[in-house]
């Protein structure tokens, strides 16, 4: 038996889900996306049943690739009973993905959470007359404790056929939708809903309709009447509105303010807001680097002082050469597991307290102004700070964006000048570790000025005008640990099992060029571009060579080549600077090129990454020359 | 009888208001003979709507500037009225019938109506804690605009400003829940100030 759950974004589904499932969930791709679908399973009495937590949409259209995947799961996979859970606080919003479902002729039940709070705002909901007016089970739940849950799960699985409620559109509009039933034939799902897809100009429905003549027909009758989508959805929010009124009732009077309420009259503040949200990621490089540090040191000790020189001596037996690709892959896993993991994974927990809080809308809402000087708008610094993680799911999740020059600059831009926590790790753990504060500082200070730079001259260049935010600001809510830690998790896994492999095959390659010493016939081609420009020692082009790979492999083969984790005894302090800035820039690592491809194309994947690694080189050089001239 | 009338006082106020106007200047918009036009140009005079002259041709009376300019005006509401209400493409032809036809009471109706629409106002004029209600959007890309009508933005709708940054963004606080809306939306949002 399948169950799915549905329901608008912030109502407490994913909380729902877990509370099922426990932390056995898997994350797939919806086939052909990069929306991700949680499943899970959960026992009932003696059957095992398949929990899908659908991602959370506001209705089942065609406008995001979340939508598309809600509905076209709905549709083709045809779970046999779909939970649809809503948010007390704002029923009659909630019930127009509730009349949708209704459309779909999909049974399912109606699960209200967030009722107490709902109630505290002086709203009472009657149960039971929404179940009479909709015609489905409904379950008072509590997402954060469990009240319910089971019960849901109860009247789900024992769901027997009713009659559901029916919307009946304007006369007018009715006679189209007959008009286009009798047009469609063979079609996966219930034609009334088609017809009324179609209406609303979603081009999935479209596409069911094989016939050329009949697509001509239905177009036309569409065309005729332009504002029909807009009357749809009219007609769906006033019966929401209907129902709402109908079955709730709202105390009025001089309503408190909520402490939510308090909180954004603070953060939204067009004078303060801006403060607190430089403070929050001021906090954040805080954690990172002083926790983050903390593991690295743990870590990095273990493999120092313990893993290596048991190693060393095991392997001395061994043929030379096989004694460098073991030792290099092994140094390959340090850094991953040193250096990439701690600080990926404290950032992650970072992000999702920022986004369980319901903070993180409120810095697309301040930072909107400002985005739409690079032909972006607010939104897009969701994915940017996901790139502060790591680039990979920053680049796929630029698909939250809506048109593709708004990707495309937003990947661009974070590709290239948002350093990720691998570069992160150069940034603090090279230029910071070596040179001090200021280099931090000023790495930064280049990286984000080249990021203006560039969204300005994209924005000039890249056909197309911006579009622009529209977003819920949901209520602040206090965050589960639980939850927390299993979105890290989730968000973690796809790294280590990814990264980690690369990291211990990219040593154990770098191992065995070592040990057959091809290093040199790589090395001296590139010689005048890395000495002669850039003036660094003529070996580190092989980190520089590795970053394209994975930027922890920079690190780690750095060391390597000296054979010290002493930096400073055979590089420069310029040296040091003008190498952690080209690391940074350039393209930030194979995966992340391989993400282009998928999300963008080859050529402007290509164009990224040799761009990027030209800025890198030509600033570099002048970066170099100058600091020649100043010391 | 009334709708020939009417359509003479409507073409001789479109070639001038308060001149005289040549009857075969009538002629030709009309497309009939100048004979026709000048008796009937005599009946108009009887009933005081138009001065006849010979040789000079008609002036509208200020009872027929009044008369004709009613016809405009109520020619002008329906047009507007069942294009941006209606939505019916082509207004003028069911415009030209309506003018003569339409009743006082529904004249006015419709009359407040599209005054509504002039006072409307960009949902980024509302101040802080003002209301309003959402008339129409004049947004006409198809994915933008179902956004916004999932997330409960249609017209009839009441919204209420929370916050607005200058030159950027405001929130609106819309069925309860509270959306951000970027400036260029919000300046296609046309909204009545409660």
């Amino acid at each position: 038996m399948k169950i799915a759950l549905a329901g608008e974004p912030n109502v407490g589904k994913s909380c729902f889900f877990n509370h099922l499932t426990g932390i056995h969930a898997i994350v797939s791709n919806y086939p052909g996306t990069t929306v991700e679908l949680m499943k899970g399973k959960a026992k009932f009495s003696d059957t095992v049943i398949e929990i899908i937590d659908l991602p959370g949409t506001y209705a089942l259209g065609d406008v995001s690739e979340d939508e598309r995947v809600a509905k076209n799961y709905l549709i083709k996979e045809k779970p046999d009973v779909v939970i649809n859970i809503i948010d007390c606080t704002a029923l009659e919003r909630n019930l127009y993905l509730t009349l949708q479902l209704l459309e779909l002729k999909i049974p399912f039940v109606m699960a209200l959470n967030f009722y107490e709070e709902a109630k505290e705002k002086g709203i009472s909901i009657d149960k039971d007359k929404l179940e009479k007016m909709l015609g489905i089970p409904v379950i008072i739940i509590n997402a954060l404790s469990g009240k319910g849950i089971y019960t849901s799960l109860q009247k789900a699985v024992k769901l027997r056929k009713r009659k559901y409620l029916e919307i009946k559109y304007d006369d007018d509009v009715e006679k189209v939708i007959e008009k286009i039933e009798k047009l469609l034939n063979e079609i996966p799902t219930s034609k009334r809903h088609t017809a009324i897809r179609v209406l609303e100009n979603d081009s999935d429905f479209l596409s069911y309709v094989k016939d050329k003549n009949k697509l001509e027909k239905i177009k036309k009758s569409v065309k005729f009447h332009p504002d029909l989508a807009m009357e749809v959805s009219k007609e769906r929010h006033g019966k929401a509105s209907i129902i709402a009124r109908e079955c709730s009732e709202i105390r009025r009077g001089k309503i408190k303010l909520t402490p939510s309420e308090h909180i954004d009259e603070i953060i939204t503040n067009p004078s303060y807001g801006p403060f607190i949200v430089i403070f929050t990621f001021l906090l954040m490089f805080g954690f990172l680097f002083y926790f983050g540090g903390f593991f690295q040191d743990k870590v990095s000790d273990v493999f120092e002082t313990k893993i290596l020189p048991y190693l060393s001596s095991y392997t001395e037996s061994f043929h030379p050469i096989l004694q460098e690709v073991i030792m290099n892959a092994v140094i390959g896993t340090e850094a991953g597991l040193a250096i990439a993991v701690p600080y990926i994974g404290l950032f992650y927990v970072f992000l999702s307290v920022l986004e369980d809080t319901g903070f993180l809308p409120r810095v697309t809402f301040l930072i909107d102004k400002y985005m739409h000087k690079i032909g972006l708008h607010g939104k897009s610094i969701i994915p940017m700070m996901l790139g502060i993680g790591c680039s990979v799911p920053a680049i796929t999740s630029t698909r939250m964006l809506n048109t593709r020059r708004e990707r495309l600059i937003t990947a661009i831009l974070l590709s290239g000048f948002i350093p990720c926590s691998s570069r992160i790790a150069i940034i603090f753990g090279i230029a910071g570790h070596y040179l001090g504060w200021w280099a931090i500082l000023l790495i930064y200070l280049i990286s984000l000025s080249l990021a203006v730079v560039f969204g300005k001259i994209l924005n000039k260049i890249l056909p197309g005008g911006a579009t622009d935010l529209i977003m819920e600001l949901p209520e602040y809510r206090i965050p589960l640990l639980k939850n927390i830690l299993m979105k890290t998790w989730l968000r973690m896994k796809e790294f280590v099992y990814l990264v980690i492999p690369l990291l211990i095959i990219g040593g154990a390659v770098f191992g065995l060029l070592k040990g057959l010493n091809l290093i040199e016939i790589i090395v001296n081609p590139l010689q005048p571009i890395v000495s002669g420009w850039l003036l660094l020692p003529k070996e580190t082009v092989i980190p520089l060579i590795y970053g394209l790979l994975q930027k922890d492999l920079t690190i780690a083969m750095l060391m390597g080549l000296g054979e010290t984790s002493n930096i400073s005894l055979y590089m420069t302090s310029i040296q040091i600077f003008t190498f952690s800035l080209v690391a940074v820039i350039y393209v930030p690592c194979l995966i992340a090129i391989g993400m282009l491809i998928r999300e963008f194309g080859w050529k402007e994947a290509f164009l990224i990454s040799i761009s990027t690694i030209f800025i890198a080189i030509f600033l570099g050089g002048i970066v170099a020359r100058i600091s020649m001239i100043i010391t | 009888m009334k709708k020939i009338i009417e359509d003479y006082l409507k073409i001789i106020r479109s070639i001038s208001d308060k001149e005289f106007v040549k009857t075969t200047e009538i002629a030709k918009k009309l497309n009939v003979t100048p004979g026709n036009v000048s008796q009937f140009l005599k009946k108009l005079a009887k009933k005081e709507l138009v001065t006849h002259k010979p040789y000079k041709g008609v002036k509208l009376t200020k009872l027929g500037r009044k008369y004709a300019r009613e016809i405009d005006e109520k020619h002008e509401i329906s047009e507007e009225f069942l294009e941006k209400f209606l939505k019916v493409k082509e207004a003028h032809p069911e415009a030209e019938v309506l003018e003569h036809v339409v009743s006082k009471e529904i004249f006015k109706k419709m009359k407040k109506i599209v005054s509504l629409k002039e006072k409307a106002v960009k949902l980024n004029e509302l101040k802080e804690s003002e209301n309003g209600e959402v008339l129409f959007m004049k947004i006409s890309n198809h994915k933008t605009l179902a956004r916004i009508n999932a997330i409960g933005i249609v017209p009839g709708e009441r919204v209420k400003l929370i916050r607005k940054i200058k030159n950027g963004p405001l929130i609106v606080k819309i069925k309860n829940t509270k959306i951000s809306i970027g400036k260029e939306i919000a300046n296609n949002i046309m909204v009545i100030k409660k």
